[in-house]
């Protein structure tokens, strides 16, 4: 990668093999650190709920059963969330990324090539930071008559404004020969944004895919929020419901007897783990953009 | 990789696929044809040798009424179980079924929500103006604010004239206390989903297994259970003297409150001081007393460390491993320890239960709540405003009349919750339930079983042997029951209300909060060791600077109104 | 080939820019729509505001009332005070570890080892800070959690992590770091793969060793990356967290630990609170377009680069 490959092999300066000897210990820690959670919850999610409750897993399950994982698949309401949330990542990231490259190229041109470029951008980037709040939110939604339907979890999330800007960032790297190659062979902005800029910039692409492929896959409120039947939630949102501890206020004794029987920790470590690893899994697919570009040979005169 | 998943997903889904194609050795369908057609056929005849007929009275037309509703994990896991044997749905189901039939009402539902969402989504409702016909609020400070719009009726007419006697007769059991909850200058605008209100008692466990094994004699006095605690940890059978959380402060006085009566405190009530004025518990002096002991027995290692970051789940770990035998806490405790039942040897464990004694050995007054699952209020604009109150009548008649009551109430234990209205139990639900079982084993004649205890009878009698153990220690007729006790303070009138019950002021919605984080901060920082005196008095200044003086002001305003 | 410049007319230039305002249209006709329209909800800052009036309903106006009765809270300012520290060091160290981490994945020279690190290093980000929480909860306990164990092995003190105000904030910090590292490891990844190979080549023929070539060509290739990202984080320079505090932050570290929108959270239990929720939320965007514009300003006035 980046400017090794090209790289003859030399002499090796022990030095060098020192360095990555330590860089790759503390890397490899590093992960092993940020991998022993998941495997914490794995470990519940396959144990017997007498000794989670009684605080003895910490690596390995004890008395080791998949229940939970048996109980959670066989029910309607997981596959039908589960179907939701993938529908609406599909589509809302592809929403995300048609919008996305869109819009950062012609935010990314100079003020002297597109004069609204700087309102445009400030147009976008105000709305980070100001919210009108809940009930106006949910007024939109509801006076448009989206809830209900795919379209109140997809529109309002279209334009994601904070990967916006580093699209645009990214997008102004792009060598500026490229472009002027392009328009003197007379392509419209249209064809030059996807012919030249998108794929010069395909690891930012990659990365913008995989985060807006995160936060459709982990967004739970707009769920609650704006589908009124309960089919119609995404996984997340289903999820919540059976992950976060009752509120006791208003119930009664016998229903808060009746929870310690579904308070089950292994099906809640089940439920996270079989709500991740999808996500999880798409990761390494996107990998392989994240190499350098596209290099179109640099252009003289 | 990516096939390794994809043969992993697709194992999984034949997997559920086939778990679902199991013959099943029941006919669902013609037990629900014939529950929902006895209902259909009997209820007018019933109301008519009742003399109830006008409060059935069908519709002429069909009517329709636009509801929301709410549903928790215990619903999720039911209407499950109901969809696969019934076909039934939260906005399809043996309910809406007979409302359409018997009364010719069409329940229309906007949305469901889960509990935790509930008032948020109800809110948006609100502030959309997309409020339906008939809907249940949880805060009263909603249903005062509803009611100051005009966005809902007030029902003093209503509950005269159109909810059956003997729901009406329920309602008024604790002297009218719930009702005066969402009443504003008279006018009561939300009729109540009751429930059982004695579920705040407090109870003593001990672990009878080592009080036999060491010796130790039931306690008499408050000291002798503190005594208890300490043997306990001195033999080297606990680790902790007494359980305590304050990681989860919504449910910390659950196991708080316990300790505190036994030393006539209350921190979380209205109580009536000697001069006849209303005082809230927490800022009493009475609390000093068991801040002293608890700070004690803090300093002497008898509480978890770590009591102030661990939540309710996490502390109660320590009491499923062994580490602790004194448990000040409701009811329902047992059934979150009944997973011990599984760690060996723990097969003899044995809980004893006794009531809350003061330091001269005798037994305290307990404070308990007006609880219910909210108020239901009718709209302004319901054409149809008496709709409400015939599908309340007709639940009734159903889970407690029909032939069936307990497959209306109680089938998968939470049928009555997706009911449009439900719950009409006494106050004294859990006790009466209690009663029953013990009438039926004693005669051991499970035909007797009225209501829930049917549902409570399977559980006692299970095969599960976790799930029978823990039933039998709360209702059932293992020697010493948290249920027993209850019966001894209902019988000795050492049951109390909380005092005050309004609506909240203004004042109390913009401090109230603010309010309990200082009680709650004071408490832990007084057990872990700061001075009781001084601390527990900058904590009552600050409160009643705060708002607590015109709070308390208020409280007494209502009281001397409503009493 | 340029053409020769003249001074076009606006229509002219709007002509030749067609296409570009074309392009931007839909975004900016969805922004206005589920933006724009709902910041009329921004008037709910300055009334008494009950939902059961309805948005459009009657609400009685009270000015800034709203905005003195927060500051009136007798925790207000501590709960400030922790906003400000806690997001502020969120924002230093969610900057410098990954770009360090970044650095230290671009050494790497085998993909094999390379990819699953990088994969492993953002799997904390999906675990729900309930869960997480949780998981923390156990591990930095005084009596049995690993970190105590390696320190009272190490010869120290056992420390109450999550219920000492003295180490409250940096375990918060630090955990959020531990969680949220992996994603900003991968913009930074990918600003470094984007930087042209030959100037690694020119440097290497100068005779610059690895650490010059870091220094000299891989920064300053991912600095706009860098301040960009150190600019937009300044946008939520007083969100500190509400996820991560609700589920740590128990009433015993208030005092450190707690944050505005933990703090509004508990006002609102009783009855919403939005008057006071949305003078909040008015407060803390003015405070950040302040931080921002003047970040923007700085960087037009004194380096002639527009931020975005």
């Amino acid at each position: 990668m980046t400017g090794n490959t090209a790289r003859k092999k030399r002499y090796v300066n022990p030095g060098r093999i020192a360095f990555q000897s330590v860089n790759i210990t503390l890397l490899v820690l590093l992960a092993a650190i940020c991998l022993l959670p998941f495997i914490h919850v794995i470990a519940v999610s396959l144990s017997n709920n007498a000794y989670i409750d009684a605080g003895m897993i910490t690596f390995w399950p004890m008395g080791t059963n998949v229940q939970s994982y048996g109980y959670l698949l066989d029910k309607a309401a997981f596959w039908n969330a589960f179907r939701m949330s993938v529908f609406r990542l599909v589509l809302g990231t592809a929403i995300n990324l048609i919008l996305l490259c869109l819009t950062a190229y012609p935010l990314s041109k100079p003020k002297g090539k597109f004069h609204g470029r700087t309102f445009y951008a400030w147009f976008f980037f105000v709305t980070m930071l100001v919210n009108g709040g809940l009930i106006p939110n949910y007024m939109v939604v509801s006076t448009l008559k989206l809830r209900n339907t795919i379209w109140a979890l997809v529109l309002p999330t279209a334009v994601q404004v904070y990967d916006l800007i580093l699209m645009l960032n990214f997008f102004r790297q792009v060598p500026g020969e490229l472009e002027d190659a392009a328009l003197i062979d007379g392509a419209s902005h249209f064809r030059t944004m996807l012919e030249i800029y998108v794929p010069v910039s395909m690891p930012a692409i990659a990365t913008m895919t995989l985060f807006c492929m995160v936060y459709h896959w982990n967004q739970w409120f707009d769920g609650m929020l704006y589908m009124d039947n309960v089919n119609l939630r995404p996984l997340q949102t289903f999820l919540r419901q059976t992950l976060i501890g009752q509120d006791y206020t208003f119930a009664d004794g016998d229903e808060i007897a009746a929870f310690a029987e579904i308070n089950d920790r292994s099906l809640r470590c089940a439920q996270i783990i079989i709500a991740t690893i999808p996500i999880l899994c798409s990761y390494p697919f996107l990998q392989r953009y994240f190499v350098k570009g596209i290099i179109v040979g640099s252009v003289k005169g | 990789m990516k096939k390794l998943f994809c043969i992993l997903l697709t194992g999984l889904m034949l997997l559920s696929c086939a778990s679902g194609c199991f013959a099943e050795g029941t006919d669902y369908k013609a037990i629900y044809a014939d529950r929902v057609g006895y209902v259909v056929d009997n209820f007018a005849s019933w109301a008519e040798e009742n003399g109830v007929s006008d409060y059935l009275k069908p519709y002429d037309a069909p009517t329709t009424v636009t509801m929301v509703h709410n549903y928790n994990n215990s619903c999720e896991n039911m209407i499950g179980k109901l969809g696969d044997h019934y076909g039934e749905n939260y906005s399809t189901n043996r309910w809406t079924e007979i409302m359409k039939k018997c009364l010719n009402i069409d329940v229309q539902y906007d949305w469901w929500a889960h509990d935790d969402d509930y008032n948020t989504k109800l809110r948006m409702s609100m502030g959309a103006s997309t409020l339906p016909d008939v809907f249940v609020v949880n805060q009263q400070s909603d249903v005062a604010q509803l009611a100051e719009a005009g966005q809902i009726i007030p029902l003093n007419d209503l509950i005269e004239k159109c909810a059956l006697p003997e729901i009406r007769e329920r309602w008024y059991m604790d002297g009218g206390l719930t009702l005066s909850m969402v009443t504003i200058d008279g006018q009561i605008y939300g009729f109540p989903q009751t429930l059982s209100h004695t579920d705040d008692a407090a109870y003593i466990f001990i672990r009878s297994d080592w009080m036999k094994e060491l010796g130790i004699e039931e306690p008499r006095t408050i000291e002798d259970v503190w005594d208890i605690g300490y043997k306990f940890v001195e033999a080297g059978k606990a680790k902790y003297g007494v359980f305590l959380e304050a990681g989860q402060p919504s449910v910390m006085y659950d196991y708080l409150r316990g300790m505190c009566e036994a030393y006539h405190a209350y921190p979380q009530t209205w109580v009536v001081t000697d001069d006849g004025k209303l005082q809230f518990g927490a800022t009493q002096d009475a609390m000093r007393a068991p801040l002293k002991q608890l700070q004690k027995m803090y300093a002497d290692g008898m509480i978890d460390p770590e009591f102030a970051t661990k939540d309710e789940t996490k502390a109660f770990e320590e009491i499923i491993n062994g580490n602790i035998g004194l448990v000040f806490g409701p009811h329902w405790v047992m059934t979150f320890v009944m997973n011990m039942y599984d760690l060996e040897p723990t097969k003899d464990v044995t809980w004893y239960c006794c009531a809350i004694p003061d330091s001269d050995g005798n037994i305290v007054p307990e404070a308990i709540k007006t609880n219910n699952r909210g108020f239901v209020c009718i709209n302004a604009n319901c054409k149809n405003p008496e709709a409400a109150f015939k599908m309340l009548n007709l639940y009734h008649y159903a889970s407690y009349y029909s032939n069936d009551p307990t497959w209306w109430g109680y089938e998968e234990s939470y049928s009555r919750m997706i009911a449009p209205v439900w719950s009409t139990v006494k106050p004294t639900d859990n006790l009466d339930t209690y009663e029953n079982l013990q009438k039926v084993f004693a005669a051991n004649d499970p035909s007797l079983l009225e209501g829930k205890a049917v549902s409570y009878y399977g559980n006692i009698t299970s095969s599960d042997y976790k799930k029978a153990w823990a039933w039998n220690q709360m209702f059932g007729t293992a020697d010493y029951t948290p249920m027993k006790v209850l019966k001894y303070l209902n019988e000795n009138g050492l049951l109390f209300y909380n005092a005050y019950v309004g609506a909240p002021s203004i004042t109390y919605q913009d401090y109230w909060s603010t309010m309990d984080d200082l009680t709650t901060q004071m408490l832990i920082k007084v057990i872990m060791g700061a001075d009781v005196d001084t601390t527990f008095d900058e904590y009552v200044k600050q409160w009643n600077a705060i708002g607590g003086e015109k709070i308390t002001e208020e409280a007494n305003e209502w009281y001397q109104q409503h009493r | 080939m340029k053409k020769t410049a003249k001074r076009s007319k606006p229509a002219q230039i709007l002509r030749k820019e067609a296409q570009l305002h074309l392009m931007v249209l839909p975004a900016v006709l969805l922004v206005l729509i589920f933006s724009y329209f709902p910041l009329y909800g921004l008037k709910i800052a300055f009334q008494r505001f009950l939902p059961a009036k309805g948005l459009f309903g009657s609400q009685r106006f009270v000015g800034l009332d709203n905005f003195k009765y927060v500051l009136s809270l007798p925790n207000f300012l501590p709960v400030l005070r922790n906003t400000f520290i806690i997001a502020g060091a969120k924002i230093v160290l969610n900057l410098l570890v990954p770009v360090t981490v970044a650095l230290m994945l671009n050494e790497v020279n085998s993909s094999r080892i390379k990819r699953p690190i990088q994969t492993i290093i953002y799997f904390p980000h999906f675990l729900s800070w309930i869960i997480f929480g949780g998981i923390l909860i156990d591990l930095l306990s005084p009596s049995s959690g690993i970190v105590n164990k390696i320190i009272t092995a190490l010869g120290g003190k056992a420390v109450y992590f999550l219920g000492d105000n003295r180490y409250f904030r940096g375990t918060v910090i630090l955990t959020d770091v531990w969680k949220n590292f992996g994603y900003g490891t991968i913009v930074y990844l990918a600003a470094i793969t984007g930087i042209d190979v030959t100037l690694y080549e020119a440097a290497q023929i100068d005779g610059a060793n690895r650490w010059q070539q870091t220094w000299h060509v891989t920064l300053p290739g991912i600095r706009m990356t860098v301040v960009l990202m150190m600019v937009l984080a300044l946008g939520r320079v007083l969100n500190a967290g509400f996820d991560q505090l609700y589920n740590l932050c128990k009433p015993i570290v208030y005092e450190s630990g707690d944050i505005l929108d933990t703090f509004v959270y508990r006002l609102g239990l009783e009855n919403g609170s939005f008057g006071p929720a949305t003078a909040v939320g008015l407060f803390r965007s003015v405070v950040s377009l302040v931080f921002i514009s003047t970040a923007y300003a700085v960087a037009y006035k004194w380096f002639d680069y527009r931020l975005f």
